[in-house]
């Protein structure tokens, strides 16, 4: 998971997983993408594959990466558990602004 | 004031990883000054009608019991206030579950932004439980 959200958290990594939810790529595709040098773009693959957000395979003398949700369906679900915690008193807070607010215009 | 409840609504939530713990942030706005609203995340008689019933040490430094309305209940100790605008505690401090709640307050023309993060998460919980979270908490 902490690997995960690493991966997550560069810039270029998110162009490579934004560009593979449409379909498969090859690191040339994707090197095109990014404003950085060849070893950089292998290493940003490397961190991805790692965390298991895609998967290579080889093809001719390409290598095709493609994406892999699961984890980020796990993310989804971990930040959903906190997002919702968090939204219900987000919006009791709503209902207490506003009961001040009329309390205030009772009194005056 | 827009009558549309859907556009009023300004919920952002992000999750990124610190020292491997989780931090989750989540950003709303209300239609209100921030005076008025530091004082709804401050003073226990509001804070009790929207989070938390909360006893004890109020002051920086000070320890106080909390019974959050999720049914939580433990510590905690506030460990930064910069009234109206940043307010920082530790919930079960020392302990394992230790997380840190910290609030800041934006005023936005009538209304206030307030971002609220919390840090410290267990992200192991998921690799360990994986969709078990529910049965978990």
């Amino acid at each position: 998971m902490d690997a995960v959200l690493q991966a997550l958290s560069d810039g270029s990594r998110r162009i490579v997983l934004d560009t593979l939810k449409d379909g498969p790529a090859t690191v040339g595709d994707l090197a095109a993408l990014l404003p950085i040098a060849r070893p950089g773009v292998s290493r940003h693959l490397r961190v991805l594959r790692d965390a298991g957000l895609v998967d290579v395979r080889r093809e001719a003398q390409f290598r095709v990466y493609s994406l892999r949700p699961e984890p980020l369906a796990q993310v989804d679900e971990w930040l959903g558990h906190y997002r919702s915690l968090w939204e219900q008193r987000l919006d009791a807070l709503h209902t207490e602004v506003a009961r001040g607010k009329r309390a205030r215009r009772t009194r005056t | 004031m827009s009558n549309d409840t859907q556009a009023d609504k300004h919920v952002v939530g992000t999750l990124r990883s610190v020292d491997g713990m989780g931090v989750v942030r989540m950003e709303d706005r209300y239609d209100t000054g921030i005076d008025d609203l530091w004082s709804a995340l401050t003073e226990p008689d509001r804070l009790a009608r929207w989070i938390a019933d909360v006893e004890g040490d109020l002051r920086v430094g000070g320890e106080f019991h909390a019974s959050f309305t999720s049914g939580w209940e433990g510590s905690g100790r506030v460990d930064m206030c910069e009234p109206p605008r940043r307010l920082r505690v530790t919930m079960s401090p020392g302990q394992q579950d230790q997380t840190v709640i910290e609030a800041e307050l934006v005023p936005e023309g009538d209304q206030t932004s307030l971002a609220v993060e919390e840090r410290g998460l267990p992200l192991d919980e998921l690799a360990a439980h994986g969709a078990g979270w529910q049965a978990h908490v």
